[in-house]
């Protein structure tokens, strides 16, 4: 729907005044959106973005289903601990995903190795991810 | 000589003129006094007696010097001392060679020669000191008697190391328990040191003998005895040694043989002796071998092993102690028992040390933290137990002292907070079933504890104190306050009124309460309103309790009991049976609760209901009648002894209620730090945590206090520093 797109575009500080209405027009822009997102701090934006667009409405948290379904579409390719952050989270039967976590998760698959060497347990990170540190060390090391 | 003299009037001049001829100097007076000395000489050698007379030959020998004439006396003199000394030494060569045989002829020819070289020297006495001593390059007789024979000696092939062996050999001897000549050691120890040949000679090769001795000997007894008779031996060994160098060795030996013999015999074992024996020494409390072992690793400055060997030690004791969980009923006996045995060892057989003090504390302040809580709560537990009313063990003195005691445990203690916790929860049931012991006794350890835990937590203690005075006061009151008609109903009402701020958190309970009391209570509660109007009364029905008159086929009961067991019992004034789900209905009490209740009306010790069936369990089918029959040798009786006891899920709702505090504290601190600095770095913010929290955290808990802030949006993380926060104002 139109609406949705709208609110999407100005997220990305884009002040494009979209009076148009004809798909084809917004269309237009695409190769222009595309190019945007190669912009990592841009790409990240819109990350973070879509966790409040994708709440329900009154609800803090974003189910985990959800927050699975948009880690793959944002992330697959880009991090090395996609599949085991979901197998984790399903396993652990985690309800749902907060802002924080949410948002930590794109620094954790940006900043951290695959064998997780340069992790700090003690850091500022979020205790899921840690317990997901944790956890698939404990499994590395068997 | 001559001189003129002159002298007063009328004495006679008397002038003496000089020799016209000068004296004939007898020309062969200095051969013929040769021939006397060499003569005196020969014969003190040969020990006979000298023909002339002292004073002659000493009249000859300063003739001798007066006429110039000493230098060749002396040189003739020094010659036939030299022949003397070779002749004796080399009578020594070809002496016996074994060893004590041989070691006495030494002696005694150098005693003979010290002896006769004396004599000789007092004869020439005057060209000794007239001539000897004051001419360069010419020695003292005395000095010239040592200076040969000490090259005599030395020249003398093996008769010098056959000498030391001797010695050593005999010293030997004796360190294996023989009885030796001691005499003659000292007196050939004189000699090798009168000519400079016992540093040279005989203490190195000594003290190298004494280091191999005890290497073995030390090596030897470890394996074969228990510590402590070793260290006994050492101390035996060691003192033994001194006896030695102060009876026939020279003195400045003695510093560094002892030396050798402590490295050999404790400082080289240290750690094996440690490993071996100090945990039965300390385990048995053997108070005189532990001196021991202080005093001879202070010889060998290894004080830091022993001390480290006590700490081990009672952290050991102590953490299988506070981490069996088995014992924690006498937990805190023994803690006390422990730091009681740690203090006199630390007395009795370690001086008092301070580095020791130090180390018992280390060591009783990590293994008390080892386990988390539990410590605490017991220790709580022991306090309200020696507080208690019917606490027979103790005089007010006794008792001071053992709380003090306690407290000294509880300083070591980290997480405080638990322990006032259940302080509290334990003397708002002393002070509300009227349980205390003593008043001095309470306001004591009130004062202890502000001491420990600073006045916050003390003011909250004496809070309670004071709302109970002020409840005795307002319950008089009352009474006077209420008209004559109703008395009675009042009559029947006690209230302590409790400044909720200041008691543990109680929660009001369901029940249906017989009309009586709920008018007494509304009675009450206006009286209070009107008095203080803008409060808000609560009533905790759980901690109320009272007494109760039963008739019974044997005659009239009275019991103390609680307002739940009241409730419950009151129903059988209406029937004398009744269901379960009767009794549930009628008193409005919740299901746990109410089990619990009957249970301890027709199961315990005071059945004042019959159960049916008369199993331990209550089930919802059960049916209980009021037992007629009952009888007891007391009429008045307590059944609320359930109040007293202190349920699993009480203490763990204390726990929990500790824990979910700490996360308040936390969440306090972090928005408190956070606002003041505004930014923040995550080690930052947790390393002010830790300045200004004195509970124990891991960084987890922290971590999820910090994220629940995130949350509620008190904090965000820095846009492009996710490992700092921003507060949110």
């Amino acid at each position: 729907p139109f609406s949705d797109v709208v609110r999407f575009t100005s997220c990305r500080g884009c002040v494009v005044s979209l009076s148009t209405d004809s798909p084809d027009a917004i269309r237009a822009h695409f190769p222009e959106w595309r190019k945007e997102l190669e912009n990592p701090s841009h790409y990240k934006k819109l990350y973070n973005f879509s966790f409040g667009f994708s709440r329900e409405k009154g609800h803090k948290n974003l189910p985990t289903e959800v927050a699975i379904a948009l880690w793959h579409l944002f992330l697959d390719g880009k991090s090395p601990h996609l599949d085991e952050w979901c197998k984790f989270l399903q396993e652990k039967e985690t309800k749902t995903i907060t802002k924080d976590t949410w948002s930590l998760f794109y620094d954790f698959s940006m900043q951290i190795d695959k064998d997780m060497s340069n992790y700090d347990m003690d850091g500022a990170w979020p205790v899921l991810i840690d317990e997901f540190v944790e956890a698939r060390k404990g499994g590395t090391a068997e | 000589m001559s001189g003129r003299r002159t002298s007063g009037i009328g004495a006679r001049k008397l002038v003496i003129k000089p020799l016209k001829t000068k004296p004939k100097v007898h020309a062969n007076l200095e051969e013929e006094t040769w021939q006397k000395v060499a003569r005196a000489m020969r014969a003190t050698f040969a020990e006979e007696s000298v023909s002339f007379s002292r004073e002659e030959l000493y009249g000859a020998v300063q003739d001798i010097c007066i006429q110039n004439r000493a230098a060749s006396l002396y040189a003739r003199i020094r010659d036939e001392c030299a022949a003397e000394v070779c002749r004796k030494v080399g009578s020594l060569k070809s002496a016996s060679s074994s060893g004590a045989g041989f070691l006495q002829q030494v002696e005694t020819l150098w005693s003979q020669h010290t002896r006769q070289m004396a004599s000789i020297r007092n004869v020439v006495l005057y060209l000794d000191q007239t001539y000897a001593r004051t001419t360069q390059g010419v020695l003292p007789l005395w000095d010239l008697a040592l200076a040969q024979f000490r090259a005599e000696w030395l020249a003398a092939s093996d008769l010098p190391v056959r000498l030391v062996d001797g010695m050593l050999n005999v010293i030997q001897r004796e360190r294996d328990g023989e009885a030796v000549e001691r005499g003659l050691l000292y007196s050939l120890s004189r000699m090798m040191s009168a000519l400079r040949l016992y540093h040279e000679q005989f203490e190195p090769r000594l003290l190298e003998a004494t280091e191999e001795y005890y290497h073995r000997e030390s090596e030897r007894y470890l394996q074969q005895t228990e510590v402590h008779d070793y260290l006994a031996h050492c101390e035996d060994r060691l003192k033994a040694e001194a006896d030695r160098c102060g009876a026939y060795l020279d003195s400045s030996t003695q510093r560094v043989l002892l030396e050798k013999v402590e490295n050999q015999l404790l400082k080289y074992h240290c750690d094996s002796i440690l490993t071996k024996g100090f945990d039965p020494l300390a385990e048995a409390s053997r108070l005189s071998d532990l001196h021991r072992t202080y005093r001879l690793l202070k010889r060998v400055d290894c004080l830091n092993q022993l001390m480290a060997s006590f700490n081990a030690y009672i952290r050991r004791v102590g953490s299988a102690l506070v981490n069996d969980v088995e014992k924690d009923a006498t937990m805190v006996e023994e803690l006390l028992a422990l730091k009681d045995k740690a203090d006199t060892i630390l007395n009795e057989a370690f001086e008092k040390d301070e580095t020791f003090s130090k180390t018992i504390r280390e060591a009783f302040e990590t293994f008390i933290n080892s386990r988390q809580n539990k410590p605490a709560e017991l220790i709580a537990k022991f306090v309200d137990a020696r507080l208690r009313a019917g606490n027979k063990a103790q005089s007010e003195d006794e008792l001071e002292a053992v709380l003090d005691k306690i407290m000294v445990l509880f300083r070591f203690i980290n997480g405080k907070d638990v322990f006032e916790a259940f302080y509290k929860k334990d003397l708002a049931k002393r002070l509300l079933l009227s349980k205390s012991a003593s008043f001095d006794a309470e306001k004591s350890m009130m004062s202890k504890l502000k001491t420990e835990c600073g006045a916050a937590f003390t003011t909250k203690l004496e809070g309670m104190f004071k709302d109970i005075e002020l409840s005795k006061e307002i319950g008089a009151a009352f009474r006077d306050w209420i008209p004559e008609e109703q008395q009675r109903g009042a009559s029947l009402l006690s209230v302590n009124v409790l400044t909720m701020s200041f008691w543990p958190p109680y929660q009001p309970t369901e029940i249906k309460l017989p009309k009586q009391i709920v008018d007494a209570q509304d009675a009450f509660k206006d009286f209070y309103l009107k008095r203080y109007s803008g409060r808000r009364l609560l009533w905790i029905n759980t901690l109320g309790h009272c007494v109760l008159r039963g008739r019974f086929e044997k005659g009239d009961k009275e019991f103390s009991v609680s307002v739940f067991q009241a409730v419950v019992l009151l129903q059988f004034n209406n029937a004398d049976k009744l269901t379960y789900r009767e009794i549930a209905e009628r008193t409005g009490i919740e299901e746990q609760e109410l089990k619990r209740t009957l249970l301890s009306l027709s199961v315990a010790k005071i059945r004042v209901l019959r159960k049916h069936p008369h199993s331990r369990e209550v089930g919802v089918e059960d049916e209980f009648s009021f037992n007629n029959s009952f009888t007891n040798r007391l009429y008045r009786i307590k059944i609320n002894n359930i109040q007293l006891k202190e349920s699993k899920e009480e203490k763990n709702s204390t726990h929990q209620r500790v824990q979910q505090d700490r996360q308040v504290q936390i969440d306090a601190a972090v928005v408190r730090i956070m606002k003041t600095r505004r930014t923040l770095q995550h080690n930052q913010l947790v390393a002010e945590l830790y300045k200004q929290l004195k509970f124990p955290m891991t960084p987890q808990d922290i971590k999820k206090r910090i994220e629940s802030l995130i949350e509620r949006d008190y904090l965000e993380r820095a846009e492009d520093s996710p490992g700092t926060y921003n507060y949110l104002a």
